[in-house]
């Protein structure tokens, strides 16, 4: 179809760039709500796939292409900030609970309003963002990692090289303090 | 306190403190639990509201993480074209 020489023509990566990249931008965002490291991921995406343009399948599809490439670094973005990650203060959730792990007065969960709509709602979305952009880099990383894939928990665990009782104390930490932060930016 | 160890689940103890029974609700959602787990977080829902509304906003929140909800970004045109200078750069 297109020689390499023409491949690399100036021509096709502004096309790809121009056609490609806000979407791609927008997918990286929504899998790290963080609009600097979405940046970054794209621009390596491009940057890798020019690279290795070699490997493009003749009549394969340029975008679904640049998406495989980019879910591969958002995934590894991921991965390494759960290696990376070790937690220094591991009680400092349980403000939440009294000593006897009980619901403290202000903490009790409370009936959340057009609870049905809340997935469809992009604001509702957006606060999410802000939400897991507070955790610890690890936890909102473990708990994004979950559901980029069909992978099973216990995969996830091996491929990560933790122990399942880390992961689920890590998730369960990530959970009460997102939830907590919902209900006082959104519903409070 | 240690959680962990607090209110073990060797315990014949049919109690489940709230701390424990948020735990056992994600763990339940990514390993499944015991036949005694099981039953102990049964039953501590069904008396105790606010873990039963935990549990669903817990949910809430997985489903809102694994739907593809995509907000629009876009990069200015300086910034593509930055991007498009280094690609040709390289």
């Amino acid at each position: 179809m297109f020689k390499k020489e023409t491949l690399r023509s100036e021509d096709l990566v502004s096309q790809l760039v121009s056609l490609f990249s806000d979407e791609m931008l927008s997918w990286a965002y929504s899998k790290t709500s963080k609009r600097e490291i979405a940046e970054d991921l794209v621009q390596e995406t491009f940057l890798a796939a020019f690279k290795g343009i070699g490997r493009f399948q003749e009549g394969s599809s340029y975008k679904t292409w640049l998406f495989g490439i980019l879910n591969n670094k958002i995934a590894d973005y991921h991965r390494d900030r759960i290696r990376k990650g070790h937690d220094q203060s591991k009680e400092n959730h349980l403000d939440m609970f009294d000593g006897k792990g009980a619901w403290t007065e202000g903490s009790k969960p409370e009936k959340w309003d057009y609870e049905a709509q809340l997935l469809d709602d992009s604001e509702f979305n957006q606060v999410l963002h802000l939400c897991m952009d507070q955790l610890p880099e690890h936890w909102s990383a473990a708990l994004t990692y979950k559901y980029l894939s069909d992978k099973k928990a216990s995969d996830i665990c091996q491929e990560l090289q933790i122990s399942e009782t880390n992961y689920w104390q890590i998730l369960h930490r990530a959970k009460l303090k997102v939830r907590e932060c919902l209900e006082s930016k959104w519903f409070k | 306190m240690n959680v962990w160890k607090a209110n073990g689940l060797n315990s014949y103890n049919m109690k489940l403190s709230c701390i424990k029974s948020t735990v056992l609700i994600e763990k339940k959602e990514l390993f499944g639990l015991s036949i005694i787990e099981n039953v102990k977080l049964s039953f501590h829902l069904s008396i105790c509201s606010s873990c039963k509304d935990y549990k669903r906003q817990s949910q809430l929140i997985d489903a809102a993480l694994r739907q593809q909800f995509v907000t629009k970004l876009e990069f200015t045109e300086a910034e593509k074209q930055e991007i498009i200078n280094k690609l040709k750069s390289e």
